[in-house]
């Protein structure tokens, strides 16, 4: 069984991508490219933190999606509380794209219950009703202490904590509590299927890491 | 204009706020920005992003994000030179 595992250079997916290979699940990732809201490194984490990972089960492929394209988009068309959610939204639908063109069955992700704002029980029912595939969170709810434990274990968090700059359109007040309508409201005034198709047509495949 | 400078929490850029509550119309401010030198990565409402030697991210709030840099001193000359070409 194949999943498309959604890593950064965080502590969180990492970890997020361990356990999912060490039952076994064959990964495929995805890093969303936020230039230029962030800077080089957390690319550079990303491969190397992937590179790590291969010693605990199958998969090294690493599809790079450029995601800046989008959050313009959002940032310029959508009410500024909504960008967190409406970002993962377009994560997610890359990712199953991907999924559909590798065969893979499911999106992991490293999100935990409560961590951030995009990260409330209320925002992820709204950022999984954007995709048909089922999203697997290993993380969902653990402490972070106890990822942060995790992440040390298996030799990732050194690698995590590599300063890298974090996103920057995150906002002041960004909604905890969103409603599908809401969301579904300010995506009318995005070409989602034209940013998704964007964003993979742009997106660059490593192997040999 | 008066500003407070740091290096950001993951100390991976250098922040610059300023101490009065100024507000700056990024895409008005695109033109003054060019003709400062400055090329513009990106402009939105909320952040505009521009770069000379370094890529720094400006907010409506008049807070700077300088992009890999840590020396206090080349950022608040920085920040000098953008806030006299958007205030």
């Amino acid at each position: 069984m194949k999943a498309v595992s959604l890593i950064s250079g965080g502590i969180d997916s990492p970890v997020a991508s361990y356990l999912m290979l060490r039952k076994g699940i064959e990964l495929v990732y995805m890093y969303a490219d936020n230039k230029p809201f962030v800077s080089e490194t957390p690319l550079e984490k990303t491969k190397k933190l992937i590179g790590l990972l291969k010693k605990f089960g199958r998969g090294s492929k690493l599809y790079v999606i450029p995601h800046g394209r989008t959050q313009v988009e959002i940032l310029r068309r959508c009410e500024r509380k909504y960008t967190c959610v409406i970002c993962r939204r377009f994560m997610y639908r890359c990712a199953e794209k991907i999924a559909i063109k590798e065969n893979a069955r499911a999106i992991v992700t490293g999100e935990n219950l409560g961590q951030v704002a995009s990260q409330t029980l209320s925002n992820l029912v709204v950022e999984d009703s954007a995709v048909n595939i089922p999203i697997l969170r290993p993380l969902l709810a653990l402490d972070k202490k106890e990822i942060i434990n995790k992440a040390k274990e298996i030799g990732t968090y050194e690698i995590s904590i590599i300063r890298s700059m974090c996103c920057t359109i995150t906002p002041k007040f960004p909604a905890t509590k969103t409603e599908i309508r809401d969301i579904e409201r300010e995506e009318k005034r995005l070409d989602i299927e034209k940013l998704v198709q964007d964003s993979l047509k742009d997106a660059s495949i490593l192997n040999a890491l | 204009m008066i500003f407070v400078s740091k290096p950001c929490k993951t100390d991976s850029a250098y922040e610059v706020l300023p101490k009065t509550r100024i507000r700056i119309n990024l895409e008005e401010s695109c033109e003054k920005l060019v003709k400062g030198g400055y090329e513009i990565v990106v402009t939105t409402p909320h952040i505009a992003v521009i770069k000379k030697i370094y890529e720094i991210s400006i907010f409506p709030s008049g807070r700077l994000l300088i992009k890999d840099l840590t020396d206090k001193k080349i950022a608040e000359d920085i920040a000098r030179e953008v806030y006299a070409l958007v205030l």
